[in-house]
């Protein structure tokens, strides 16, 4: 004698859609909260998409070493002592960057990132010539005012198509002579151009900005072993040399990703909580429908249990009308929600990734959303009395 | 059928106690036709819970069809009125949304039984009742006539012990009330048990035996010797035949 959960489900549809404005109405709770939850959490998941992509576009098995506070110093006598005990280091590169100067060659005066580095960059970075050729090692040495460009930078200073090699342009008071043009890197995230900068020896940078010391270091290994092996051994390094092992951050790539990776996580579980906020609430709008559905029906309910439907028959199908409920907006709201990644990362430029856990994740919350708000209401509605509930109008 | 020895059913306590059944007892045998009347807080009522299995004792025995089911639990309770009784309401209460199809198949959804076997119960039980070519209707497509036709034909589809119905003709005008009456009387001849509660004369002088309450009590139980036949009544009235035997 079971009341199949197939008959359930039909009277429960019957329900349903006799009513389709409130029906959408209810729902609408429930499309809103997983559609919340899909797009926000999209955005998180995009943001970690982006970082991680952002630490390997700058090269694989990099390290960086930066001080922490005035008092500790990266120097160039550092570097021969750094690969004496660390042979696991295969290039070093000291990093210098100036944001946004004015540079003047020809036309109107443009503002560009400089970055400053040395002869290995091409290694570091692995990146590939367009033209010309990088600065070398005697550049470097010799403070020589030389530049390479980004493929953007070649183009807004010397315009479209010319040739920008043993051309010069002005920054920060002096004259560079451009070397050689950097192949295209592409469009970065964000819509940020990775080829608008200009790259120039470390030495030559530091000595227009005034630097005496080195502001970041970053080493090349082989392999993410060795990146393990040399960041203990240029960590031990500073500590003996400083007296203090947090004078001096060693990082590895790896150590960024996990960093970057948790905030991002964090990121992704706060907004995910701020969702779920208005998908608890579409599940109380659905618990206050099923209630007034179960008083509105009570004539109904007592007539079914007069012909002999039982509690758990009467439960059954109140629980399911909660659950068609809750299950049909969710799907509808991870729908909408795919749509709003997807409107999000056209407005802002921003990725945004909908994975297959945030929607099983929502998917399985609504209708647990449904169970758990059904649930009363069904109760109430198994429970009215025949006698009483025929009495009813 | 039904065996009610000494049944008691008293409402609330103390001061605002009230007796709706007072030790009575009673008897219907199988293919009887009773009618049960009596004035309002008779016990009427009470009576037809208790005999429909909607209500449960405070003392008393209740035998229906050879089992005591006067102290089984709620699910028990909805088995016995889903397999032994067919209710027939006053306002007919069918389920509005459903059509007179499904709603004659509602109670065999409840007895489990597979969607081809409920249709054919279904359709042989409006069949029976001469509305088998109105089975997609809806209620509110179908006379009040029609309706309590659907209704009975929902009460026989699963062939229960007996047919009990609570004021089936009070929502009918007289000629339609007839009508379903008429039904009644053949269902009955056809050997089905049917206890009809009412308070109205007419709708008594149908059956086959007539019993009185009083204070939750019987007071009169008698055999009606000439009982009206409804049929007869119908072929007396300007139109000859009536509805149900057109249909038929």
């Amino acid at each position: 004698m079971i009341f199949t959960l197939v008959e359930s489900i039909r009277v429960a549809w019957l329900g349903i859609v006799g009513n389709k404005l409130r029906t959408l109405l209810t729902m609408l709770g429930v499309i809103i909260g997983v559609a919340a939850v899909i797009a926000l959490t999209s955005v998180g998941q995009g943001a970690q998409v982006q970082a991680t992509s952002q630490i390997t576009a700058l090269g694989s098995n990099l390290i960086t070493v930066m001080p922490r506070g005035n008092g500790y110093r990266i120097e160039e006598k550092d570097l021969p002592e750094l690969r004496a005990i660390a042979p696991g280091i295969l290039y070093a590169m000291p990093t210098v960057t100036a944001g946004q100067q004015t540079v003047k060659a020809g036309g109107d005066p443009v503002e560009v990132d400089i970055e400053g580095g040395n002869a290995d960059f091409l290694a570091v970075r692995e990146r590939q010539m367009a033209t010309g050729s990088w600065y070398t090692e005697q550049d470097v040495t010799s403070r020589r005012r030389v530049a390479v460009l980004g493929t953007t930078t070649a183009t807004n200073l010397f315009g479209e198509g010319a040739s920008p090699l043993g051309q010069t342009f002005r920054v920060l008071g002096q004259s560079f002579t451009v070397v050689g043009v950097l192949e295209s890197a592409g469009t970065g995230f964000m819509g940020q151009d990775q080829d608008d900068r200009i790259y120039v020896p470390y030495t030559a940078l530091s000595r227009l900005m005034g630097l005496n010391r080195i502001p970041s270091l970053i080493l090349k290994t082989r392999s993410g072993d060795d990146s393990a092996v040399v960041v203990q051994q240029v960590t031990d390094y500073y500590a003996a040399k400083f007296r203090n092992p947090d004078g001096i951050r060693v990082q590895s790539q790896d150590q960024l990703l996990e960093t970057v990776n948790s905030m991002t996580q964090i990121f992704t579980l706060l907004l995910g909580a701020i969702a779920s906020i208005s998908l608890l609430v579409g599940g109380i709008g659905i618990m206050n429908i099923m209630l007034v559905s179960v008083t509105e029906r009570t004539r109904e309910i007592g007539i079914r249990k007069a012909i002999g439907a039982k509690k758990r028959d009467v439960l059954l199908q109140f629980l399911v009308e909660a659950l068609i409920l809750s299950v049909t907006g969710g799907i509808i709201g991870i729908l909408f929600g795919a749509l709003g990644a997807r409107g999000i990362s056209a407005v802002l430029g921003f990725p945004a990734v909908v994975t297959s856990s945030s929607v099983m994740l929502s998917f399985t919350f609504s209708m647990a959303v449904g169970v758990l708000f059904g649930f009363y209401p069904a109760v109430r509605a198994s429970n009215l009395d025949p006698i009483e509930a025929l009495r009813r109008d | 059928m039904i065996s009610i020895r000494n049944m008691t059913k008293v409402y609330g306590t103390g001061e605002t106690k009230v007796v709706a059944l007072a030790g009575l007892s009673l008897e219907v045998t199988e293919s009887e036709m009773v009618a049960i009347m009596g004035p309002s807080g008779s016990g009427k009522s009470t009576l037809m819970n208790m005999i429909g299995c909607l209500d449960r004792p405070t003392a008393g025995q209740y035998f229906l069809a050879d089992q005591e089911v006067g102290a089984i639990d709620d699910n028990r309770r909805a088995e016995v009125r889903n397999q032994h009784i067919g209710f027939i309401f006053q306002t007919f209460n069918l389920l509005p949304k459903l059509t007179a199809l499904q709603n004659v198949e509602t109670p065999l959804v409840y007895r489990g039984f597979g969607m081809s076997r409920r249709h054919k119960l279904a359709q042989e039980a409006l069949e029976r009742v001469g509305l088998g070519g109105r089975g997609h209707h809806r209620p509110n497509q179908l006379s009040g006539g029609q309706q309590q036709r659907v209704a009975i034909a929902r009460a026989i589809a699963s062939h229960p012990s007996i047919l009990l119905g609570d004021e089936p003709t009070g929502a009918l005008d007289s000629r339609t009330g007839q009508e379903v009456l008429a039904l009644f009387q053949e269902l009955n001849e056809e050997g089905r048990t049917v206890v009809l509660v009412t308070h109205d004369e007419r709708v008594a002088a149908h059956c086959k035996r007539v019993v009185r309450l009083s204070d939750g009590l019987i007071v009169s139980d008698v055999n009606n010797t000439e009982r009206l036949d409804a049929r007869a009544e119908l072929a007396r009235m300007a139109l000859p035949g009536g509805e149900v035997a057109k249909a038929r």
